[in-house]
């Protein structure tokens, strides 16, 4: 029993490597892409580390006797990075205590309820409409997340993390799966217009507002690094379907594969900006409208899979 | 020695019924939920001293007893849900003490349990409807213990109760008895072994009233409408036995029935699903909208039985199938719908237990009056967060698992219908979690105001039921083996396995021991690396406002989620209706009750009354006069000296009933 839970030193080190560096490096490179559309020099592509170290440098306030506020962004922190240890990079996954899909998005899910408990746990109308936002958010997105698995239940017959990219025909069905997917991580990562819950033009940063210092940046940290960890998921199941006629076998097969999944995360995320600097925020009900409609309409593609295309 | 466990328990909750001839107030309280919490420990002792020797048959009293993988799952839920229960009566019950009767709680009380527990460990049709009817009748005398307003939440309640419960099972009762034909040989085994000589009308009639029965009492959609107020007025240790385990026993009586007695069949377990699928949609949404923290539990235990009723139904349609893959599924689904039943008996009886420290501390239900309780109730909030994210689905709590299973199993079943099911259930399981931010929240969270800040934490025996419950969810959650050895006896061995690290089933696993390791290892790395070092507190930043008063400054229970309410507001109308209905049938079959009264009891000759509905009676007529015509067995109970003769009609009617279907 438990023979495919494993412990890999080599892919905790790579894993946490990638996690601890990238998600500030690609925030840099896009806010320096928004800049460039936006006719602005912008500022370097390091700006998010300076921003980072100088609020690590800074003490933080505490606006509540409320516990739950100072564990919050620690606990968000560790949760991103406990689903980020799921994650295959390159061959080697760090710490495989599940290889089941649903219990990564639900992993995932555990930094947004932490955010959220450490949004309702001060005394403060913005902090909470940001908690209360982010919850609709997770709310409406699910479904659509709970579609495309279903589609992947029916075409690849597994919802193994690691088998899905494997076994996933090219059909009408798994093609939809897949930008239901995409869409489903875009809105959770909280791009704009998916911006809601921070809205930091609106609401002054929702859930953030009370947060300062030390505890600002390790929840900002938490949120980088979330959306590299779906960004992630991503790659990896892009990079295996196409790699996968390839016979890519030992050390060699897997740095190629990590090398691969880095190359799509580096292209993706300028793209991703380029989407931020050219959309406006939605207003959390047209959001909860377009998803419920979404929703609605993967249906259909579902009853396509279960029919077989 | 596993009888004799048995005989020991019902013994102490034999003395826990009389205790009541002690006739103080306090120590009657005292010594009754001693009494019942030595008794939830004898029942685990049996629970541990059965397991590995299973099936065990015997005699208690000349009954038959039987006891089987399934009844030690709703055993275990007994045991542990009363024991902590028992514990938490020891101190709450002070705040009725001037309701007195003292000697009715003891009795019922215990009575209440004592039937639950005899129903699972009987192996007769005939004692199960017995058992059951004890169960229904000291339940309902609990609810309606704050008399004024509980009254019509109980006449609900034991209306619902006979009408859709128990003549179902009555009925049920004479098909077994046309098909055996004796009393003594009505055995559930006997019933299945000569279910063959039954004409196909009458096996879907048999199928029909079990269905019936067992929704009413786990309040499926659209009988779901007597659970809100029943739960909500009722004291919340008897919420807890409501909620945690009285509706469990539905769950028993719809697989045993279904397994033991008739068999297993696909358009079957696909009406069970429905049910379960409809249920869990309705409950969890209704949920979402309620700003009274009872009342949002209640919504969600008619959800969370959505879940239940899902898992078993993926058992009954899946289990027999002759594809080895399927019928492997169907297994899973039946063991995740009994461990969901598990779980939801702690976390549930766990809230429960929390809104009624809430209601004591405090003196409200309403969560938009209460807020800040982090400070002046720091335990009970422990608690009902752990509880909170046990029902949410959280991982590394026990809610988690079940649901994750019923997930896989909805998935790999490669049915549409039993696949939308599993979306339709993570869905609600994200909305499952919101409404629990807003309860935790709103009680919990901000600061405290005007109401909370005069409270103060529970008594220790309070704390300790709850948490008793809370900690076993997290336990499970961690090590769900804890559970998962109890919950898989039913379904056989060698389907799933679990560890201490963890659980396997296929080739899907997930070890929640080196996720809570995983999740520790980074926490603490990440505290110790980058201490918060938060030492200068502030106010909360309110945009330099100054006219509001500060307690105004954040979101009430009733602001939450509204703009996804109204997304989806055509779907509360369509739930509505049911209500309504549900309210129709219960006032006209008091119409009836009062018609019945009206003309033995002679209200008639009170001037200037005119009796319609159970409504009219309570504003023209006195408080007993309402009892007497509207409950008869109330009237018995609170006015033993006056029994009413309405009584003695209805048993008339009932006797009739089933000599007549018996003789038919």
């Amino acid at each position: 029993m438990m023979k495919t839970m494993s412990i890999s030193v080599l892919g905790i080190i790579v894993g946490v490597v990638l996690v601890a560096i990238l998600p500030p490096f690609l925030d840099g490179i896009a806010r320096k892409v928004k800049a460039r559309i936006q006719y602005r020099v912008g500022p370097p592509i390091l700006q998010t580390y300076y921003d980072l170290q100088k609020l690590f440098g800074l003490p933080s306030l505490r606006p509540t006797e409320n516990k739950w506020f100072r564990v919050a962004p620690y606990l968000a922190l560790a949760s991103a990075f406990s689903a980020a240890f799921l994650l295959p990079y390159g061959k080697w996954v760090p710490v495989k205590f599940s290889g089941d899909i649903v219990v990564f998005f639900y992993v995932l899910a555990m930094v947004s309820v932490a955010i959220i408990i450490g949004a309702f746990s001060t005394q403060n109308a913005h902090s909470n409409i940001g908690g209360h936002r982010e919850m609709m958010m997770v709310l409406s997105v699910e479904p659509i997340l709970g579609v495309a698995l279903g589609i992947f239940a029916f075409k690849a017959g597994t919802l193994s993390l690691s088998a899905i990219p494997l076994k996933v025909p090219a059909s009408f069905s798994t093609v939809l799966a897949y930008l239901l997917l995409i869409y489903a991580a875009y809105a959770e990562s909280g791009f704009v217009p998916f911006d809601i819950a921070e809205a930091e033009t609106e609401i002054a940063g929702g859930v953030l507002v009370e947060y300062s210092g030390r505890l600002l940046g390790v929840l900002e940290y938490a949120i980088l690094a979330k959306r590299l960890v779906l960004l992630w998921l991503l790659s990896t199941f892009l990079t295996i379907p196409i790699l996968r006629g390839i016979a890519l076998t030992g050390v060699v097969g897997g740095i190629v594969v990590l090398a691969v999944q880095l190359i799509l995360v580096l292209v993706a995320y300028p793209l991703i900006a380029a989407l931020e600097a050219t959309n406006a925020r939605y207003r959390i009900d047209q959001a909860v409208a377009l998803n419920t409609r979404i929703f609605l309409l993967s249906l259909v593609v579902l009853a396509v899979a279960a029919v077989g295309w | 020695m596993v009888i004799y466990l048995l005989e020991l328990s019902l013994s102490l909750f034999v003395l826990g019924a009389i205790s009541g001839l002690v006739v103080e107030y306090k120590s009657v309280m005292r010594l009754s939920s001693t009494f019942a919490t030595l008794a939830s420990l004898a029942l685990i002792a049996l629970i541990v001293e059965a397991y590995g020797h299973l099936p065990i048959k015997g005699e208690l009293l000349g009954t038959p007893i039987m006891i089987d993988g399934l009844s030690l799952v709703f055993l275990a839920i007994i045991g542990v849900v009363g024991l902590a229960d028992a514990i938490y009566t020891f101190n709450y019950m002070d705040k009725y003490e001037k309701l007195g009767k003292a000697w009715v709680f003891a009795l019922a009380y215990n009575a209440f349990l004592a039937s639950m527990v005899l129903l699972v460990t009987t192996s007769h049709l005939v004692w199960f409807v017995f058992w059951w009817e004890i169960m229904t009748f000291s339940a309902f005398v609990l609810v309606i213990w704050e008399e004024k307003d509980s009254l019509w939440a109980g006449a609900q309640y034991y209306i619902t109760m006979h009408l859709t419960s128990t003549l179902p099972l009555l009925l049920a009762m004479a098909i077994g008895y046309s098909v055996v034909g004796s009393f003594d040989g009505m055995g559930f085994a006997d019933i299945a072994a000569h279910i063959g000589t039954l004409s196909p009308g009458l096996v879907k009639l048999l199928y029909a009233s079990f269905l019936l029965a067992f929704m009413a009492k786990s309040g499926m959609v659209p009988l779901h409408f007597w659970i809100p107020s029943a739960y909500a007025s009722a004291p919340s240790n008897i919420s807890t036995l409501l909620s945690g385990v009285m509706e469990k026993m539905a769950v028993y009586g719809l697989v045993r029935a279904t397994f033991d007695i008739l068999k297993p069949t696909v358009a079957f377990g696909y009406l069970v699903a429905i049910l379960g699928v409809v249920t869990l949609v309705v409950g969890t949404l209704y949920a979402l909208k309620q700003t009274n923290a009872k009342r949002l539990l209640a919504y969600h235990s008619v959800g969370q039985m959505g879940y239940i009723w899902l898992g078993v139904a993926i058992g009954i349609t899946f289990m027999k199938n002759p594809d080895p893959t399927l019928a492997f599924i169907g297994t899973l689904g039946l063991a995740a719908g009994l461990f969901h039943a598990l779980n939801h008996a702690l976390f549930k009886g766990s809230l429960f237990l929390s809104a009624g420290a809430v209601e004591y501390a405090a003196g409200t239900q309403d969560l938009n009056k209460v807020s800040g309780l982090y400070k002046i109730m720091p335990w009970t909030g422990v608690f009902a967060l752990l509880a909170s994210l046990g029902i949410s689905g959280v991982p590394l709590f026990n809610g988690f698992v079940s649901k994750w299973m019923i997930y896989e199993a909805g998935y790999y079943s490669k049915n549409f219908w039993f696949v939308l099911g599993a979306i339709l259930a993570l869905l609600i399981s994200a909305v499952t979690l919101a409404s629990f931010i807003k309860f935790y929240n709103s009680a919990f969270g901000g600061e405290p105001n005007e109401l909370t800040s005069k409270a103060k934490e529970v008594p220790g025996s309070m704390l300790i039921g709850q948490g008793i419950l809370s900690i076993l969810c997290l336990v499970i959650g961690v090590f769900p083996v804890v559970a998962l050895a109890i919950v898989t006896l039913p379904v056989g061995k060698g389907v799933i396995t679990a560890g201490v690290l963890g659980l396997s089933f296929n080739s899907i696993y997930f070890s929640p021991v080196l996720l809570a390791i995983v999740l520790g290892v980074l926490f603490i790395a990440f505290l110790l690396f980058l201490p918060a070092r938060a030492k200068e507190t502030a106010k909360p930043w309110d945009c330099g406002s100054t006219l509001f008063p500060e307690e105004t400054y954040r979101l009430r229970a009733s602001d939450y989620y509204r703009p996804y309410e109204k997304r989806i507001g055509a779907f509360y109308a369509f739930g509505d209706f049911f209500g309504d209905l549900g309210t129709e049938v219960i006032n006209r079959t008091i119409a009836a009750y009062v018609w019945i009264g009206k003309y033995f009891v002679r209200t008639a000759e009170i001037p200037r009354v005119t009796v319609e509905n159970v409504d009219d009676l309570r504003d023209g007529v006195t408080l007993h006069l309402d009892d007497a015509l509207i409950m008869p067995i109330v009237r018995f109970v609170k006015v033993v000296g006056i029994i009413s003769k309405t009584a003695v009609v209805l048993v008339l009617i009932v006797a009739v009933a089933v000599l007549a279907a018996l003789i038919w």
